[in-house]
């Protein structure tokens, strides 16, 4: 008994860490943006799944190979993200503190997740859509628990992301623009940082992260063109969790969230959502400062 | 805080009974809009009996979110929590407690009222968006919880004998009159002025003494009361709640009225959830729902982008000069 509840962590545990470590992707997405921008991007969720439903466009109607429809689902989700914001939000709210210009842009982005989930519903259904997997097989881990070369693919691609990501924000130019902007607006202004490149930048690739995450694991789990509001609050949780504007945090909460939500899946599976969403709200409520200081309002 | 000063000033004598200013047009909306409900059946129309119950559910789901919106500056992304838990209770307390329809609605709205202000109450603290978010992710939970109890048919009324027609309409109108002046009242009361203070600035209104997280929790049990009364009717004439109830689409539908309407006034929500409500219940006729869902989507962008005061902002603006004080901090 005792062995197989301590298979059961062990098997939660890996499966926890890679969905967490592509799920935290999409955290970083919307940490990002809300770093940068100061608004939340209510329509994360959606993006993420037409990260899905692009890859699939691009297997099915472009014939591209799987790796390139996921570099497809990447780029298309930057240039939509980046229109999107263009023409829908006003210029002067892309950067904003003022609490009615927020709530403006989170409703309208809202509306944009209504839009883009309808839209797909009207063009793919409800049903869900099957990415191939970049490979077939399974390897066998120490226990004798399989684990599909797709998940070990997806983990290297994320990990992969980070490195990128990490050497963007670093050593490029507008990586630094970036950084600076998200450290002091005003200074960084004043040395000749222009808001609305960094905005649509950071917006493009915060959303383009999204995709990818949903692009790989499209491929494991199922989406639907309804997916994506649950992978919403989800990444809310995260950045909660890990710390707002920091692309580390989000790696570490998301991992915390994959394995949260992996082993309540494995020993309470239809509740799993629940209580892990439950828990981490009662640390949210009951440890609103430290890595929770930055969303507390200051009064 | 300039504005709030001018309104603090002593009003010129108007023609009214009390706080309500009878050439007020929010007022006016408000008495139309009666006037048309009671008109509706006589016209022997079914179709638009039964889009004005859903009008009346509706209208009051948009007040409760646009009170708590632009009168106390706390966005709500998952209004559906109260206004769906208000439907469940008033379906189950019928069904599997076998009570009488008055006193399951009655019960059903306050257990609405209690767990949608509750849940409200932990996330005063966090700043709007989080706010909205955080609300958003209890409705969601919700949505997973009755669809692993009661699965995607929900919960039906069965055994009480059904109430015919005429008896909900007449419910509706006189639920809808009662909550929509209830909301009237308030956004017209001196108590308004302490929440537009609120919304205006959290932190000069605690200096000027003003409870700040007493009055964000009280907004949230009347939203969520409000909210809960719209579901428990909605419930009511529909006979049955699912899931659904709780999802984000309908959640997006209060926000979406009154953005199309207008916030900040009573007028807003009437006139947005006029449009919607014959917008989403007569499109699905010729096309499918996720169209008219789309179509909604875009209209609210729109509107929005082009005219953020709404529908209720053009016709406030000629009524400004005579005094009627506008609710935006």
């Amino acid at each position: 008994m005792a062995g197989s509840v301590l298979f059961g962590l062990y098997l939660s545990i890996i499966s926890g860490l890679s969905y967490g470590l592509i799920i935290s992707l999409l955290a970083g997405g919307l940490s990002l943006i809300y770093g940068v921008m100061n608004n939340v991007n209510t329509s994360h969720g959606a993006f993420y799944m037409l990260g899905g439903f692009l890859t699939f466009f691009g297997v099915s109607s472009l014939h591209l190979p799987i790796v390139l429809s996921i570099v497809f689902a990447f780029s298309a989700a930057f240039v939509l993200g980046v229109f999107f914001l263009f023409v829908l939000i006003p210029k002067q709210m892309w950067v904003s503190s003022n609490p009615d210009a927020q709530n403006t842009v989170m409703i309208i982005f809202l509306a944009l997740a209504q839009v883009l989930q309808q839209g797909t519903f009207i063009v793919y259904g409800g049903g869900s859509v099957a990415v191939p997997r970049i490979s077939f097989g399974n390897i066998i881990a120490p226990g004798g628990v399989y684990i599909p070369y797709q998940t070990i693919i997806a983990i290297a691609i994320s990990l992969l992301c980070y490195v990128g990501l990490f050497l963007f924000l670093r050593d490029t130019k507008i990586g630094k623009a970036i950084r600076a902007f998200s450290q002091d607006r005003e200074l960084a202004e004043a040395m000749g940082v222009r808001v609305s490149t960094i905005a649509l930048m950071s917006f493009g690739l915060g959303v383009s992260l999204a995709a990818l995450s949903g692009s790989l694991l499209s491929s494991i789990y199922s989406i639907t063109a309804a997916t994506g509001w649950n992978e919403l609050v989800i990444a809310f949780v995260i950045v909660t969790f890990g710390g707002i504007g920091s692309i580390s945090g989000s790696f570490i909460g998301g991992i915390v969230y994959g394995i949260v939500y992996a082993i309540t899946q494995y020993y309470l599976p239809a509740y799993s959502f629940v209580i892990a969403l439950v828990l981490i709200y009662i640390v949210l409520v009951n440890k609103p400062t430290g890595i929770l200081g930055e969303i507390i309002e200051r009064a | 805080m300039a504005r709030l000063l001018k309104e603090l000033e002593p009003e010129k004598p108007q023609l009214g009974l009390g706080i309500i200013k009878l050439h007020d047009v929010n007022f006016v909306i408000l008495v139309l809009a009666l006037i048309a409900s009671i008109v509706v059946p006589f016209t022997g129309l079914a179709y638009l009996q039964f889009i004005m119950m859903y009008f009346f559910a509706y209208a009051i789901y948009t007040a409760s979110w646009d009170l708590l919106y632009s009168y106390s500056g706390q966005l709500s992304l998952g209004q559906a929590l109260p206004f769906g838990l208000g439907a469940f209770f008033t379906i189950l307390l019928i069904e599997e407690f076998q009570l009488p329809l008055i006193l399951a609605a009655v019960l059903g709205t306050l257990a609405a009222a209690a767990i949608g202000g509750s849940v409200g109450a932990t996330t005063i603290r966090l700043r709007p968006g989080y706010q909205g978010i955080a609300i958003l992710l209890f409705s969601q939970v919700l949505y997973w919880i009755t669809l692993i109890l009661y699965g995607e048919e929900g919960l039906s009324i069965f055994s009480a004998t059904p109430l015919s027609t005429t008896t909900v309409y007449v419910i509706g109108i006189i639920i809808f009159g009662c909550s929509m002046l209830g909301v009237y009242l308030i956004q017209n009361s001196k108590y308004r002025l302490k929440l537009l203070a609120i919304k205006g600035d959290n932190l000069a209104a605690n200096v000027c003494g003003i409870n700040v997280p007493l009055h964000k929790a009280a907004m949230l049990f009347l939203s969520s009361l409000i909210a809960g009364i719209g579901g428990t009717y909605y419930a009511i004439f529909t006979s049955h709640a699912d899931f659904t109830v709780f999802a984000v689409p309908n959640s997006f539908l209060p926000i979406g009225m009154a953005i199309v309407g207008g916030t900040g006034f009573l007028g807003g929500p009437i006139i947005g959830s006029v449009i919607i409500t014959v917008l989403i219940r007569i499109l699905p006729i010729w096309y499918s729902l996720a169209v008219t869902y789309f179509a909604y989507g875009i209209v609210v962008i729109v509107i929005l982008k082009l005219r953020p005061t709404g529908i209720i902002g053009l016709l406030q603006h000629k009524k400004m000069k005579g005094g009627v004080t506008i609710a935006k901090g």
